[in-house]
């Protein structure tokens, strides 16, 4: 019993020697690894960024892959495509898929008529919402309510439901197959999907402070004069966004484009969608060789071709529409 | 230059009356403060005045004209706003020439008003700044300065100090009054300060519930207030008020707040003798509370005892919180009293300095 008791004392001095620092140290050590794995007031753990990581990149994958499948295969030879050892990577960078969709899809014309259906709509969609917008926002008018009902009407009710009377209208008019069937409805308000703009400005004109309004009436500001150096300055961010939702949904719109341009105007998604019967035109199966019949990577570099202008696009704006993005508070679509 | 008259005039938002019969005449070359709790409808005024709102009833003049039916612009006055409203993305130079540009004058007058007015503001450096690069006092000047390039005849000012922090204002706040000086321009200024208002004004108006309470020269305002309202909102620490009760006893006229029964002075007996019977509010200032050891030679005074709650050394003078039964009340003493929390002491008024007022009507009896 007494040498027990010795020899655990002896133990608990030898420990108290040598290993005293290092288990004092312990406690500390410890909150210092789960600091690190879990995280500190200060930063996140290690395992919350893994797994915010491992997530962002796993839908950045799913958004990316069918770009990027459609970018490889687009380059691909017909060797390549035939080749069932090629997946991701090609034997040789094989441009000839582009020389024939470039030719197939017109494209110099089809690009230029797509600029003019999109852009010039989308740039007089903006500039009448946000007048819409501001209007709304900023005076005090009978039957406000209702015209803001109204505006909400035009958005929920689908554009199917009211495309056949607005086409007859627009026969009548003569504005079928014109750019102008694109151009009026905008200039009137009433372009494609106007009623999210309007609000967008609306809201955006909202947040204006009315001291600012006050402050250039005092000045000798008149209405026009206050929209346009006071208001249009304090919302540029929405501009943005409004140009480039606009720019893109007008781009990628056929339905509305297909019933009012009549085929008097080929767009780029226009002539994509009847891809195969236009090849075929150009390179008639029965007399081209085999390597030249259509395939999957003429269509994807065809498909690629539309894309690649909002693209380019984005790349340009990309930081000012993120930007302007968060400030109007629009997330996504 | 211009004077500035209100006539009459009444604002009404829908049921809720925010002035109401307001009359007053602005001297050219005057700095007029309107100054009232939030709510009063001192802005209302001004915004009135600046052609911001729309007069209800009444008319308002600047000179001879009455501008009621005048746009804003056309009026001659420039505005400085709490929030001082400087267009975000203009430089200090573009928010300064703003008006002027507007008013098609030429490029080398804009130049040279916006480099003057800024010389007197001492912001020349800022000028190529946007609002958002500058600290809240250089906007407050960069506010105050398009004001001055515009040379207007009446210049409104509201409440343009209170998103200053204390030390600034006091400096911004004799910047304001060396500006009035300089300009020789009619002043209007806003605000609910009353310290602001009785170190820049030369005439206040007190506003309550839309109603001209009073409107005088800041020390008549001070020594000779109206009624309760404007004795309490003038000076701070703010009036005591004793609820109370003029009585007649042995034939002299005495104030009976039930904690104590001090007697009238001798002169002033005939003037209350009127009113013995009504309930009245007895007012006297903290400063005009003074520990008899130290009280000034030669005031009439009245002594009491009450209890110390709370001192409050400031330096020059102690706030003492002084309680009898029924009442608290505030002194301000000379720093050598002995008066220590928890204990008694004897308290001094000075009667010179009374204020009475009827219970009911809150007017000042005199």
């Amino acid at each position: 019993m007494n040498m027990r008791s010795r020899l655990q004392d002896s133990i608990l001095s030898w420990r108290d020697a040598h290993l005293g620092g290092f288990l004092a140290r312990l406690p500390r050590q410890r909150d210092k690894v789960r600091g690190l794995l879990l995280g500190t007031r200060a930063r996140y753990g290690l395992v919350f960024t893994v797994l915010v990581y491992v997530l962002l990149i796993v839908i950045g994958f799913v958004y990316l892959f069918p770009l990027l499948f459609m970018l490889i295969t687009s380059l691909k030879s017909p060797g390549d495509l035939l080749n069932p050892m090629v997946q991701w990577v090609p034997s040789e960078l094989y441009v000839g898929n582009y020389v024939k969709a470039f030719r197939v899809l017109d494209y110099p014309s089809t690009l230029l008529s797509s600029i003019l259906v999109s852009v010039v709509p989308s740039v007089i969609q903006t500039i009448v919402c946000s007048l819409v917008g501001y209007g709304l926002a900023r005076y005090r008018f009978p039957g406000k309510h209702l015209i803001f009902a109204l505006i909400l009407a035009t958005f929920i009710i689908p554009p199917q439901n009211t495309i056949i009377p607005q086409m007859l209208t627009y026969r009548q008019l003569g504005l079928l197959g014109t750019i102008w069937a694109m151009i009026l409805p905008a200039l009137g308000g009433q372009g494609f999907r106007s009623a999210v703009f309007i609000l967008i400005f609306y809201q955006a004109f909202l947040s204006l402070p009315q001291v600012l309004e006050e402050a250039a009436r005092l000045d000798g500001a008149s209405e026009m004069t206050i929209f346009a150096r006071i208001a249009v300055p304090a919302a540029i961010p929405a501009y943005i966004v409004s140009v480039i939702f606009s720019t893109v949904w007008y781009w990628n719109e056929t339905y509305l484009t297909v019933v009012f341009l009549e085929g008097g105007i080929q767009t780029l998604p226009m002539q994509l969608s009847k891809f195969v019967q236009a090849y075929e035109n150009l390179y008639p199966p029965g007399t081209v060789n085999i390597l030249d019949r259509l395939n999957e990577a003429v269509k994807l570099s065809g498909t690629f071709l539309n894309i690649l202008p909002l693209l380019l696009i984005y790349f340009v704006l990309q930081r000012w529409f993120v930007e302007s993005v968060e400030r109007t508070g629009i997330a996504g679509e | 230059m211009a004077s500035v008259t209100y006539e009459n005039v009444t604002k009404r938002f829908g049921e809720v009356i925010a002035v109401s019969n307001l009359s007053i005449h602005v001297e050219d070359k005057e700095f007029l403060v309107f100054v009232g709790p939030s709510g009063c409808g001192k802005s209302t005024a001004l915004r009135m005045l600046a052609g911001l709102e729309e007069i209800t009833e009444g008319n308002i003049f600047i000179g001879d004209r009455l501008v009621n039916d005048v746009a804003p612009k056309d009026r001659d006055i420039a505005m400085v706003f709490q929030s001082y409203a400087l267009y975000p993305h203009m430089s200090v130079f573009d928010n300064m020439a703003f008006g002027l540009r507007l008013r098609k004058t030429p490029k080398q007058e804009i130049e040279r008003r916006v480099r003057e007015a800024a010389g007197i503001l001492g912001i020349e450096s800022l000028l190529n700044r946007k609002p958002k690069e500058l600290s809240g006092g250089q906007r407050q000047r960069v506010a105050v300065g398009r004001a001055i390039v515009r040379e207007p005849n009446v210049f409104l000012m509201d409440e343009p100090l209170s998103n200053l922090d204390a030390k600034l204002r006091v400096q911004a706040r004799a910047e304001i009054s060396k500006l009035h000086q300089r300009l020789g321009t009619t002043f209007i200024y806003v605000t609910h300060d009353q310290v602001e208002a009785m170190t820049m004004g030369s005439r206040i108006a007190v506003l309550n519930s839309g109603v001209l309470q009073q409107v005088d020269t800041p020390q008549n305002l001070y020594d000779y207030p109206v009624n309760k309202f404007v004795a309490g909102f003038i000076g701070s620490p703010a009036m005591n008020f004793f609820e109370a009760r003029l009585e007649q006893r042995d034939g002299t006229v005495v104030i009976d707040t039930e904690d104590f029964v001090l007697t009238i002075p001798k002169e002033q007996q005939d003037s209350y003798r009127p009113h013995v019977g009504k309930a009245v509010t007895f007012g006297i200032r903290p400063e005009d509370i003074h520990d008899p050891d130290f009280a000034p030679p030669g005031i009439k005074e009245y002594k009491t005892e009450a209890r110390v709650e709370v001192t409050e050394l400031m330096g020059n003078e102690v706030v003492v919180y002084l309680d009898t039964r029924s009442h608290e009340f505030l002194g301000r003493f000379d720093p050598r009293t002995k008066a220590r929390v928890g204990g008694t002491i004897a308290v001094a008024f000075n009667l010179d300095k009374m204020h009475i007022f009827d219970a009911n009507t809150e007017e000042a009896i005199r």
